[in-house]
């Protein structure tokens, strides 16, 4: 029967639990005792979830511990007690006893040095802590698969242009990819939506979901937990008014209520029927990637039949497949590939548009732009551990050196190289098992507090936390850093010079020959890690003092913002939507402290936002070069609100109407674009794809650049049309709006009228939560923060513990130096002298550690290049700076022994001998 | 001592050594086979672990009231060879007298009125 891996790692573990037994019972039952351990298990697992099974297994460990110690009990009963005691402490005794005797020794004397002990395991815990909690964040993020079924085979499918990147599908492309791939079975598309549910006795509510095609949920292999999803026959339009509900807004809003399938809700002022209930972790992967939570799933409605396969504009949907039974992802992209090469010769997109379409694995878009900085922090918590387990390992090694005799004569009565050695694996492997057991403690705080500030927004931040994986990790690292902590005092145990150890006497030799290199070599590795590590840190700082040095072009102090959106139901004439507009900001400038209010189709800072071709008046209009530029929609008194910067002409104001002079406003960016040293103050433009008469819009301004789509993207080219305008304009009425209003005073006070207000101006209009704009800044930058704020603990950690390295060392080689340093007093030499040869020793090896991490970093820095923000993967101020404050940390770790070494009394230290 | 001695000697039995000994009189069983018919018997109340199972059954294998058989394979796991386990008679003798004796500890309690005579259904 085959094994599941788990339970071959069980039957491992359970293997070696075994040898608790003593031989001859472990002989006989031993198999027995596995086969029927992984019969037990089997049956466990199959039946009952993780839980049981780890509560069994634990039942399991305990009952083999009861159990041998019974068997060792009886044993030592028939065989009396005087010839057990022989067997197990006489030096031809049974490897296990042997084992759990060293085990005991090494706690013995482990014990017997408690403040040793307690730095080396406060050091590993912090070491072995970091990596765990790292660790639990890429495993959530990176390793646990997505929440479809058989999630590696499915796959993502792009648009891409020359000037702008990555780009969702147009209908027509979407419609093109899903009929003619073959290796893609079934390509679902959606976009996203946010909805107002309403009636019942509750408050209505805005919630976020999507809108998909029928193939969406067959691709993903998702079941609902009620009802059914929709399929070919809902996704028309027409016959599309069917809804599936999330499980979370199934229980809060509707009470779990079974009988909901079937019934009418009302969303956007519309009756739609609910269909199913989709699982509580339901998630499409543009949701996992920006940490949404959605709760209503409706039919796209695609209209097939009226799609114009030519018209390649209007890119708004995602899309998602599953790859044909037999196909590789490889044969998929070259599929894609050759599409859209095929589109291009078909003379669908203008060559200068640079077309192109490409694919992403499901499990990569989910999670792009967490991956590569969830690496580095792993690369850097791994850096920590190395050089915690080197600062160890030269505690180790001190004290090895202090307890030379007591090895010396161990030796001399009989103890084995192997024995010795052992005892000194043994000792470090208790320190980082207890080590472990503490980093385990501090990774669930650091998740625990990842979960409760969310000082980031991580794809999949709700899903980390320690489970098997983590637990298996961090025994693993706890192991490994064990070995690694072992390794420089077991090979020095090898080694032992026995008879130089017993006459050298108690105090040991001055020069401790044949050690101190060791020593040395390991205080220079540790400078070494820790310079890569703060290189990094220093960058990674560097580029988020630069993004933090951008101006957004707004000024978000006492600003308070929010999002609104109307449903097309009840306000169906854009005269309807311009009217709630207005009274809403009619009656926000009377609340108290309300110094200015307006709205904006985008927010600045929170994503991109799409572009729109317009015409420019006199210029002729050449196909796939028509100018564009980013299309926002704004009210009066937005850009007060903002305090936006006026460049040149004015801002919109209340004289602008539906039925006045069409105006527009523009960037910087655009304005420098299309009228290079121009004045596009009173030049005309008109949107494409308008209706027939719609009229030319007059610039009356030029506007500073605001950050859109976030601090560290450049601005894009803007333009303006007044919200009482754009209907005119395009035949569209704008019906979701960002609100802004500036304060004095408090603004969460304001809240509670906003409330109100709103309430009194449509009674089932839902209200999101209201965000001051200085949150909203420091959300677009939160990854750069959590990143920087890291890496640069880490490295203050890392800092700290070379800093400790060289003045443990030194002070060290201070005190077995007295004689030494005694001699060369007495024969004249001055504090001055004494002081420069240990900070000289001290700053030699700092020099080299410096050296060959810089070295190290110039070669490595260039893998976190895509992570910086106007910074050089080498940039020259950190690469100086850094290194100078490593040597003048380690010129201070330095001093202080070397202070001790000064008060060197030459005559104390002779007679000493 | 003569045997009714030596039997006498192991009472009262561990009720665990009772339903092990019991349910191999049923026929020969591997571990996880005595486990399994122990739950079954005892309706999921009795849950053995390795330990303790192979603690019972090595004393009572020194205690001569069971016996190791060949091993072989089990029945719906062809491709596995499992180790047996039989009831010896010295064994099949231990478990009647001590069922024996629980007999006449139920009608003592009887006879004490502590608990009531079950009738014998018809």
């Amino acid at each position: 029967m085959k094994l599941h891996p788990t339970e071959r790692i069980l039957l491992r573990l359970y293997g070696l639990s075994l040898l608790l037994y003593p031989p001859s019972v472990r002989r006989r039952f031993g198999r027995d005792m596995r086969e029927l351990f992984a019969d037990l298990c089997r049956r466990e697992r199959s039946k009952t979830g993780l839980g049981r099974l780890v509560a069994f297994i634990i039942r399991s460990l305990a009952d083999v511990t009861r159990t041998a110690l019974r068997a060792h009990g009886e044993l030592m009963l028939r065989s009396g007690r005087k010839a057990w005691r022989l067997r197990h402490f006489s030096r031809r005794n049974s490897p296990v006893s042997n084992l759990m005797q060293d085990l005991r020794f090494a706690v013995r004397s482990l014990k017997r040095n408690p403040l040793f002990a307690l730095v080396a395991m406060a050091t590993l815990a912090l070491g072995i802590g970091a990596n765990s909690g790292i660790f639990s964040v890429v495993n959530a993020v990176l390793l646990k698969p997505l929440p479809y079924q058989d999630p590696d085979r499915l796959v993502t499918v792009w648009s891409r242009y020359r000037d702008t990147g990555k780009g969702q599908l147009s209908p027509s492309e979407y419609l093109d990819f899903r009929d003619e791939l073959r290796t893609v079975r079934g390509l679902a598309a959606w976009t996203p939506l946010t909805v107002a549910l309403s009636g019942g006795k509750t408050p209505p509510q805005r919630i976020v979901g999507a809108a998909a095609t029928a193939e969406l949920f067959p691709a993903l292999g998702v079941d609902p937990l009620l009802g059914r999803v929709f399929g070919q026959e809902e996704d028309q339009p027409g016959k599309d008014a069917v809804a599936l509900l999330g499980e979370t807004i199934w229980q809060t809003r509707f009470g779990g209520d079974p009988d909901l399938v079937g019934k009418l809700i009302e969303v956007n002022g519309i009756q739609l029927q609910v269909l199913g209930i989709l699982p509580g972790g339901f998630r499409l992967t543009d949701d996992i990637q920006l940490g949404r939570h959605p709760q209503i799933f409706v039919p796209l409605g695609l209209d097939e039949a009226s799609i114009d396969r030519k018209e390649r504009g209007w890119h708004y949907l995602n899309s998602i497949g599953r790859m044909a039974p037999d196909a590789t992802e490889d044969q998929v992209r070259a599929e894609v590939q050759s599409l859209a090469q095929r589109f291009n010769s078909d003379g669908l997109y203008p060559p200068e548009v640079g077309y192109g379409a490409f694919v992403i694995p499901a499990r990569d878009e989910a999670v792009a732009g967490a991956r590569q900085g969830l690496w580095l922090l792993l690369a850097a918590v791994g850096l920590l551990l190395l050089i915690a387990c080197v600062n160890v390992a030269n505690l180790m090694l001190a004290r090895a050196d202090a307890r030379r005799r007591e090895i010396a004569i161990r030796g001399a009565l009989g103890a084995g190289r192997m024995r010795l050695l052992r005892q000194v694996m043994l000792e470090s492997l208790v320190l980082s098992t207890i080590g472990g057991v503490a980093g385990l403690a501090l990774a669930h705080a650091f998740c625990a507090g990842l979960a409760a500030w969310h000082p980031v927004n991580l794809p999949r931040l709700a899903e980390i936390g320690l489970d098997i994986t983590v637990l298996a990790f961090t025994l693993a690292v706890s192991l490994l850093a064990g070995l690694l902590c072992g390794c420089a005092p077991a090979w020095q145990a090898w080694r032992p010079a026995l008879g130089q150890a017993l006459q050298e006497g108690p105090r040991g030799s001055s020069s401790g020959a044949g050690r101190q290199p060791v020593r040395g070599l390991s205080v220079v590795a540790q400078v070494a890690l820790s310079v890569v590590l703060v290189l990094g840190a220093g960058l990674m700082l560097r580029s988020l003092w630069s993004i933090l040095g951008v101006d957004p072009g707004i000024k978000t102090d006492q600003v308070l913002s929010w999002r609104l959106s109307l449903p097309r139901a009840r306000y169906d004439t854009p005269e309807k939507a311009i009217g709630f507009f207005d009274q809403l900001r009619e009656g926000l400038s009377g609340l108290p402290g309300v110094v200015g209010s307006g709205a904006v189709r985008g927010l600045p800072l929170t994503g991109s936002i799409g572009d729109w071709d317009f015409e420019i008046e006199g210029r002729p209009l050449v196909d796939g070069q028509e100018p564009q530029g980013d299309w926002q929609v704004a009210t009066p008194g937005y850009f007060e609100t903002m305090q936006v910067r006026l460049v040149k002409g004015r801002f919109f104001n209340e004289g602008d109407r539906a039925d006045s002079l069409q105006v527009a406003l523009v960037n910087q960016t655009l304005a420098r674009q299309y009228w290079p040293g121009e004045n596009p103050v009173g030049k005309r433009i008109k949107l494409m794809a308008g209706p027939e008469e719609a009229p030319w819009a007059t610039i009356v301004g030029v506007i500073g650049d605001i950050r859109q789509m976030g601090l560290g993207h450049p601005p894009r080219k803007e333009f303006y049309c007044p919200h009482s305008q754009f209907h005119r304009s395009t035949g569209i009425t704008v019906r979701s709006l960002g609100i802004v209003v500036r304060a004095e005073g408090d603004l969460e006070s304001l809240a509670g009228p906003i409330r109100q207000l709103v309430g009194k101006i449509d009674p089932a209009m839902p209200l999101a939560r209201l965000r001051p704009m200085n949150e909203v800044l420091s959300d677009s930058v939160s990854t750069s923060r959590f990143l920087a704020l890291m890496l640069a603990a880490f490295a203050a950690v890392a800092l700290a513990l070379a800093g400790v390295g060289i003045y443990g060392l030194l002070s060290y080689w201070v005190s077995r130096s007295s004689r030494e340093i005694g001699i060369r007093m007495a024969l004249g030499a001055d504090r001055r002298r004494v002081l420069r040869m240990v900070v000289g020793r001290g700053l030699a090896m700092a020099l080299l550690g410096v050296a060959a991490g810089t070295v190290a970093a110039l070669a490595l820095t260039r893998f976190i290049q895509g992570l910086l923000f106007q910074v050089a993967p080498h940039d020259p101020i950190t690469f100086i700076a850094i290194p100078i404050v490593m040597l003048a940390l380690s010129v201070m770790a330095s001093y202080l022994p070397s202070r001790r070494a000064t008060g060197v009394d030459p005559m104390t230290a002779l007679r000493a001998e | 001592m003569d045997e009714r001695d030596s039997i006498s000697q192991h009472l009262p039995l561990k009720p665990v050594d009772l339903l092990v000994l019991m349910v191999l009189v049923e026929g020969d069983l591997h571990g996880y086979g005595i486990v399994k018919q122990i739950q079954k018997r005892s309706s999921g109340q009795v849950r053995l672990l390795p330990g303790n199972l192979y603690g019972v059954i090595r004393r009572m294998i020194e205690l001569g009231w069971l016996a190791e058989c060949e091993r072989r394979a089990v029945d719906e796991e062809g491709d596995q060879r499992r180790r047996y386990y039989r009831i010896t008679e010295f064994g099949r003798q231990v478990a009647a007298a001590e069922a024996s004796r629980l007999r006449q500890v139920v009608r003592d309690a009887e006879v004490y009125k502590l608990i009531e005579t079950e009738q014998p259904s018809r």
